[in-house]
């Protein structure tokens, strides 16, 4: 299976070079246009979607529900229509719908401005003026576009494999030339992009399944699958929703088995070796049980021989890793015989053992009612960012014991690499697992704080109340002293504040109402 | 009504100690459900009390500006503080207290309540008076979006904001956190009268949020987050004014805060499980309720500057009916938020399992 995503600016020649290139290669060439012409023959309302892009303050619950179902919509439509043949697909952001999949090669095609503007004269019959406004007017729309579907800017470099100028290259070379790239291995499919690519698929058909359904349709889930386990997590205000999800799942192709959790965000912990005994998984599952959160197990594991970051790996993105390790993941078609209740299959059997403790791990957090997705995963830190899941919003990460082969210093640096890596990523705390109980739990320092402050406040009360006549004396004090009094008002209120904030949060922490 | 320590502080009484602190709590709670102040709760609680309304929106502004600090700096580590626009609505908005704290403090200092045990009764009009126009407005609004038909394909209007937009009124300025280009005198304006409702009833907020949505065109998590980041100013601002006038009575803010910061944490719990438009129902009602809460009061101020004659003995039933109005309000609306609140934390506290369900894998042949 091969995927060629054009991503391309009005009168850029983006469209005849992937009506040429599809020619050329044999490959089926979907556009946008069809893309959004089937959608709205499903009902999404793109028009409307649009809109909200541009006027991102019209955006009601609604519009943001429809964005998703068309999200999910185009991923499936493009992976179906890859899956029958070899595709080239030409749009704004198409190689942004498959996430992780480093396979797609990714191809922009730019042109200078005058140049698309005699192009768009050309074809829309405008006048030179007009014509600019509209390109500029479309590029806008793009830009929102990105920003709102994948918080990217569009025009970024990185989000592409090749640039093309066609101000300077003829749309039949550049096809020649295209087509010469998308022979390097690079872009051909390895078995464990094939899985990523399926994992994409059955979580998007099940996205449009649940949006296709009156009765989900409001349902606000993430939805992960992993070889034929789909994990739905919803708000708990939508419990009542909830009970209709497998009897619409159960009727998607491939699904294997569904778990259903309800949960207001995610948590993901990141471990090399799992055990359902230690503390840190007692820790966790009270925070989730506190956050009302999904848990997402990642095991992680560097390969044999590695060296910087992930040894053997450290320097090379996860296209790399994947094209010159494909031994590495064990792949194998899913199906019944080889199916394990949502953990891959693919390790060797030095590391079976491991797996079950991930199994037995996984079953503490369906029993607890927090799971909320479970991963192996071999690779650099970059491989792990890869495959992070797009569409989940994580509360926290959990960084456990890893690089375990390393010497302690070593692991240690390691270790606050990745910490560093995945904060700067993603965006959200990002702690250690010995960290968790101070950070989140309520413990001794968090005690002794609690102590600390509810006394500076009780103190501060009693005396303020028993000497209340001197108090206001001091707040109507008059000439040059007024300023006095104010100064020393606009200190003691933010203190108070805090004091009696920090310890009302801590009480409440205390009882567990958080 | 009790003799004034200085003319201007209420003698506090353990029963009226622990009506403040319930009163912080109700706003509290209030405050965190719906996302604003809760002084439209805090302010008449306080005055029904026999707080002169100057004092009770003093104390209160005080109160907001420790909250607002602590409220600002959570939503700037989400991102939903635009701290540019912010700043450029404080240039206006600090002109607008200090133009309402000059028109409070000299309504109150005029007195005219020769009929009436408490001072500044013209001051007290004024205010209730701006508390009902500017919340039955406010009320009316939020129930409307609540009950309309339309609520699949609604949202917040653009009209004005496209409107504006179009007028370029220049010198237009740009803000990336807000995502939106607005011209400096529309922000000015509206600095303006958020700053000066702000510095009369206490309640900026409910202009300014919904300026931002309505007139900017900001996107509703971001006026919220700005909105915080500016009432930690106005309300410093307003302290100092209120302070300098020798209006804040610090033992009202501390009561406040005792039953506030608790509240918020339950209110905050509350919007997690609720659903929006149930929110926004229970928000119009209740202030709805506030307003007649205060409506019922206006007679009473009306006749203690010689408007109306009605017979003295009558205001105790005035202020009474007010009261129990105010409270009748806060405590239905806060109750619904603790029952749901509660039912959760109790559900949540029971383990949940996961739905879960297997296909049956076919164990015969092909």
């Amino acid at each position: 299976m091969q995927i060629i995503c054009i991503s391309t600016g009005s009168g850029s020649k983006g469209q005849e070079l992937a009506q040429n290139l599809a020619k050329k290669l044999d490959f089926d060439c979907l556009d946008r246009q069809d893309l959004m012409e089937e959608a709205t023959r499903k009902g999404i309302p793109i028009g409307k979607i649009e809109m909200a892009m541009i006027k991102p303050h019209t955006f009601i619950d609604r519009m943001a529900l429809e964005k998703e179902h068309y999200k999910a919509f185009a991923t499936t439509m493009i992976c179906e229509r890859a899956l029958q043949k070899n595709l080239v697909y030409h749009g704004r952001t198409g190689h942004l719908l498959l996430p992780g999949i480093d396979n797609v090669l990714r191809v922009r095609v730019v042109a200078n401005l005058d140049n698309r503007i005699d192009a768009v004269m050309e074809r829309l019959g405008l006048t030179r003026e007009k014509a600019r406004d509209y390109i500029v007017q479309v590029e806008e729309d793009r830009r929102r576009w990105a920003r709102s579907f994948y918080n990217v800017r569009w025009d970024e470099s990185l989000l592409y494999d090749v640039i093309l100028n066609t101000d300077h290259l003829y749309v039949e070379n550049a096809a020649t030339a295209l087509c010469s790239i998308a022979e390097l291995p690079e872009f051909k499919f390895t078995p464990a992009a094939s899985k990523i690519f399926e994992n994409i698929l059955l979580s998007s058909r099940c996205r449009v399944a649940l949006f296709d359904d009156e009765r989900t349709f409001s349902l606000q889930t993430t939805v992960r699958a992993d070889n034929g386990v789909v994990s739905v997590t919803y708000l708990p205000r939508q419990e009542k929703l909830s009970k209709y999800i497998p009897g619409i799942l159960q009727g998607v192709p491939d699904v294997k088995e569904i778990l259903c959790t309800m949960a207001q965000t995610s948590i993901m912990w990141v471990q090399e070796k799992f055990d359902p005994d230690t503390e840190v998984l007692d820790d966790i599952i009270e925070i989730a049980r506190k956050w009302e959160a999904a848990v997402e197990l990642v095991q992680m594991s560097p390969g044999e021989g590695a060296a910087g970051v992930f040894p053997g790996f450290g320097d090379m993105t996860h296209r790399e890793v994947a094209a010159a390790g494909e031994a590495i993941p064990k792949e194998s078609a899913p199906g019944a015989e080889d199916y394990t209740g949502g953990i891959e299959d693919d390790v060797d059997e030095s590391t079976s053992h491991q797996d079950e403790d991930l199994k037995k791990t996984y079953d503490k957090l369906i029993s607890t009612g927090h799971a909320g997705g479970c991963h192996v995963l071999k690779g650099s830190t970059r491989a792990l960012l890869h495959s992070v899941f797009q569409g989940v919003q994580y509360s926290l990460v959990v960084v456990g014991n890893i690089f375990l082969s390393k010497g302690h210093a070593a692991q240690t640096r390691l270790t606050n690499e990745l910490v560093g890596s995945l904060a700067d990523q993603l965006k959200v705390p990002v702690v250690l697992a010995g960290e968790l109980k101070r950070q989140y739990l309520f413990g001794t320092k968090q005690l002794i704080q609690l102590i600390v402050y509810l006394s500076a406040v009780i103190v501060i009360y009693y005396l303020a109340f028993t000497n209340q006549i001197y108090v206001l004396q001091v707040l109507r004090l008059e000439g040059g002293w007024r300023f006095l009094s104010v100064g020393l008002l606009l200190l003691f209120v933010p203190l108070i504040s805090l004091l009696w904030g920090t310890a009302a949060r801590l009480l409440l922490k205390l009882v567990r109402f958080e | 009504m009790p003799e004034l320590i200085f003319d201007h502080f209420i003698p506090l009484t353990l029963d009226a100690a622990l009506q403040v602190i319930f009163l912080g709590f109700i706003g509290g709670t209030l405050s965190g459900f719906i996302g604003s102040g809760g002084a439209f709760f805090m302010t008449p609680g306080m005055m029904n009390l026999g707080v002169p309304g100057v004092v009770a929106v003093g104390s209160n502004i005080t109160h907001k500006f420790g909250k607002a600090m602590i409220g600002s700096k959570a939503h700037s580590v989400m991102g939903h503080v635009d701290k540019k626009l912010g700043i450029y609505m404080l240039l206006t908005a600090a002109l607008g207290i200090r133009l309402a704290v000059w028109i409070n403090s000299s309504l109150f200092k005029s007195g005219g309540d020769g009929n009436g045990e408490v001072g500044g009764a013209a001051a007290n009009l004024y205010i209730s008076l701006v508390f009902v126009c500017i919340l039955s407005i406010v009320a009316l609004s939020i129930l409307r979006d609540a009950y309309r038909k339309d609520k699949r394909e609604g949202g917040p209007s653009t009209r004005i904001a496209d409107y504006l937009g179009r007028l370029k009124l220049y010198p237009v300025i740009h803000f990336s956190v807000a995502d939106v280009s607005i011209s400096l005198w529309i922000i000015l304006i509206v600095g303006l009268a958020t700053g000066f409702l702000a510095g009369t009833i206490g309640v900026g907020g409910f202009i300014g949020v919904p300026a931002m949505i309505y007139i900017f065109g900001v996107p509703t998590a971001v006026a919220a987050g700005t909105e915080l980041y500016l009432a930690m100013f106005m309300g410093a601002w307003g302290a100092v004014n209120y302070a300098f006038e020798g209006m804040v009575d610090i033992r009202l803010t501390m009561l406040l805060y005792i039953g506030s910061l608790v509240g918020i944490h339950v209110g905050v719990y509350g919007t997690k499980i609720v659903k929006e438009i149930y929110i926004r129902q229970v928000t119009g009602f209740v202030i709805l309720l506030c307003v007649a809460s205060r409506g019922i009061a206006l007679p009473m101020y009306l006749r203690q500057l010689g408007y109306l004659d009605i017979d003295p003995s009558f205001d105790p039933y005035f202020n009474g009916v007010s009261k129990i109005m105010l409270f009748v309000a806060g405590i239905s609306g806060v109750g619904l938020i603790l029952i749901n609140v509660f039912r959760a934390y109790r559900q949540r506290m029971q383990i949940r399992e996961t739905l879960s369900f297997r296909r049956e894998e076919p164990t015969g042949g092909p």
